[in-house]
């Protein structure tokens, strides 16, 4: 990321010394490019991350809600006498469903395969979980305050640049 | 300049309905887009519904049945299912009801035949979208300016209110001339209105063919003028030939009613009106000398013609009725069928042509007085009247004359002897006397040839 950015300002000093009617056009040409840049590139990066982002924070809140519902089971007792629910059939469509074994519960550990666990190793699992994910979401914040830096940046660079044009005018 | 100005005009104009073209397209496609999303989330919809119709129709045969109970999306816990047959229902907007497994399974129902209709509406909105996208391509309505939009002002009602309309006029005016029809049948059936009828009809014929002699003559000069004629004499002498034309008109009547005063004058005795006639083709054979003597080139002599008109156009007319009436008075004394007959000749006797009438004066010079008819190259105009009212002389004589049928004559209908009986009557009422003694002796003439056939019948 860092070194196309690199490369756009190198092409930029390289080639724009020579001639001013040149530079001129270079700089046009360049704000263009600056321009394209943020729009297509850094823009569609930030939605991704944003995305990505959103994702995490996501399965953060499912972890954290299974959690309180796994602590609940163990305060309420619930797990020996077990305990009546509605499932979903779909699209709202609910059927009484009773659960006689809630010591037991099965977890979602990737790509579709559940593992079955105590309560008590579910709580551990879960809080590795959230703390990976909590992990992920500081990188992801980094990458995105980096992307919305280099948009700020560029647009710094072609205010400068216009700027500089008036100037000349 | 302004060629450039107008091209940039145009062009400016062909951009703009680039633009409104490109805009209304993607219009379109959005509309298309929106309409193909939502068919999906209906589709979606129905195929959720379908597959709950399908556990419903599954759950309730069993008391109970095992399954993964969801804690949340990432955990399951092992449990069963039971009361299979309740089933908790989501309303919207916080409202659950209770039902059993086939209650839900109608609401199931419903609800996706809801949704085949929503489907149904957007495959008509997407047609008519791609009708609007396509009917201009495939019509070029773009194309021109200059067209005009179809507006039908008519519509079938109004069609056929009109034909119902039409219909009873056109039975109004057909009852009108019904009547109408009706009325002139009882006019003439009395037999004061039919004489009346008969002596202006007459009169009519009469100056009808005087006129159209006159004007077939006058045509005749003007084609020949027309050949090799200046044009101002050919103007001058139609313009005399106008005035001479309503002058001899008028003479001719004032003539018609002389001669039909005298008729019975000259009915007794022949001898006073063969001398007549003699000093009448003399002067005849006089105009025929001078026409002679100038025939040097058509237009002369037609030229001349319209002067002997003009100078003796009055006695012309009274030799025309004469030789006319000398054919009434001697069928009279000899035969009946032959004074119809001449009758009808006298008219074209009328339109004889001059050649015809010096060759008549050859012969005349010698004691001999012989009369030939010959038709002359003017067809006259006879009208044809169907009816049974007598326009002419030749009406009269179809009139009497028809030929009879074969079966025998019932006592009962006479239809042609009851108007002969009715004409004597007829002579009482009249008003002008002179008209009445003519009348008199057609009649009696038409009577006595009807007495004289039909004892051959």
């Amino acid at each position: 990321m860092t070194s196309r950015i690199v490369n756009l300002f190198c092409g930029y000093t390289r080639k724009g010394c020579s001639n001013e009617s040149l530079m001129d056009l270079q700089t046009q040409q360049k704000i263009l490019q600056f321009e394209t840049f943020v729009n297509d590139v850094l823009k569609a990066d930030l939605a991704k991350l944003a995305e990505k982002l959103d994702v995490k924070n996501a399965d953060v809140a499912e972890f954290l809600q299974l959690k309180s519902v796994i602590t609940t089971f163990q305060n309420t007792n619930v797990e020996k006498t077990g305990f009546k629910t509605k499932v979903d059939i779909g699209n709202n469509f609910f059927i009484q469903a009773h659960i006689p074994d809630a010591s037991k519960i099965l977890l979602d550990v990737g790509l579709g395969h559940y593992v079955e666990f105590d309560l008590a190793e579910a709580l551990i699992v879960i809080n590795v979980r959230i703390k990976l994910l909590e992990k992920q979401i500081a990188h992801l914040r980094k990458v995105i305050a980096r992307t919305n830096a280099h948009i700020k940046l560029i647009l710094i660079v072609i205010r400068d640049l216009q700027g500089i044009k008036e100037n000349n005018e | 300049m302004y060629n450039i100005v107008a091209n940039n005009a145009t062009m400016e104009l062909e951009q703009m309905k680039n633009y409104q073209r490109t805009l209304l397209n993607n219009v379109f496609a959005q509309e298309l887009e929106q309409n193909e999303n939502q068919v999906n989330t209906w589709n979606d919809y129905r195929n959720k519904y379908k597959k709950v119709i399908e556990g419903l129709e599954v759950y309730p045969l069993s008391v109970s049945e095992n399954c993964m109970v969801p804690i949340g999306k990432r955990a399951l816990m092992k449990g069963k299912l039971i009361h299979t047959n309740e089933i908790l229902v989501y309303l919207g907007d916080g409202y659950f009801a209770k039902y059993s497994a086939s209650q839900a399974i109608s609401l199931c129902k419903r609800r996706i035949a809801w949704a085949d209709k929503m489907l149904k509406d957007l495959e008509a909105e997407r047609n008519l979208y791609e009708m609007k996208q396509y009917l201009p391509l495939k019509h070029d309505i773009f194309g021109e300016e200059g067209r005009k939009d179809i507006l039908e002002h008519w519509n079938e009602n109004k069609l056929d209110e009109w034909k119902i309309l039409h219909r009873q006029r056109e039975k109004e005016y057909r009852q009108k001339l019904v009547q109408l029809r009706e009325k002139e049948k009882t006019d003439i059936c009395t037999e004061e209105d039919l004489f009346k009828r008969l002596d202006e009809l007459e009169l009519e014929e009469e100056l009808k063919d005087e006129i159209c002699r006159l004007e077939a003559e006058r045509e005749d000069s003007y084609n020949d003028l027309k050949e090799g004629e200046v044009y101002d004499e050919s103007e001058e002498d139609s313009s005399d030939s106008d005035e001479i034309t309503t002058e001899t008109i008028e003479e001719e009547l004032q003539k018609l009613k002389d001669i039909q005063t005298n008729k019975i004058t000259y009915n007794i005795p022949d001898l006073n009106v063969d001398t007549i006639q003699d000093k009448i083709l003399d002067t005849n054979v006089k105009t025929n000398e001078h026409l002679d003597l100038t025939v040097n080139s058509s237009q002369e002599e037609l030229k001349n013609n319209h002067s002997s008109e003009s100078k003796e156009g009055i006695s012309k007319a009274t030799n025309a009725k004469k030789t006319g009436r000398v054919s009434f008075i001697e069928p009279c004394i000899t035969k009946n069928t032959e004074n119809e007959e001449i009758l009808i000749s006298s008219e074209k006797s009328c339109f004889i042509s001059k050649q015809d009438k010096t060759h008549d004066d050859s012969e005349n010079e010698e004691d001999i007085i012989r009369i030939e008819f010959s038709h002359s190259s003017h067809i006259p105009n006879i009208s044809t009247s169907s009816n049974t009212e007598i326009q002419s002389p030749i009406d009269i004589y179809k009139l009497f004359n028809a030929p009879k049928s074969i079966l025998k004559r019932s006592p009962n209908d006479m239809i042609p002897n009851q108007i002969a009986p009715l004409l004597n009557e007829e002579s009482s009422t009249d008003t002008e006397n002179e008209v009445e003694h003519v009348k008199h002796s057609i009649y009696n003439s038409v009577r006595k040839s009807n007495q004289g056939k039909s004892p051959r019948k």
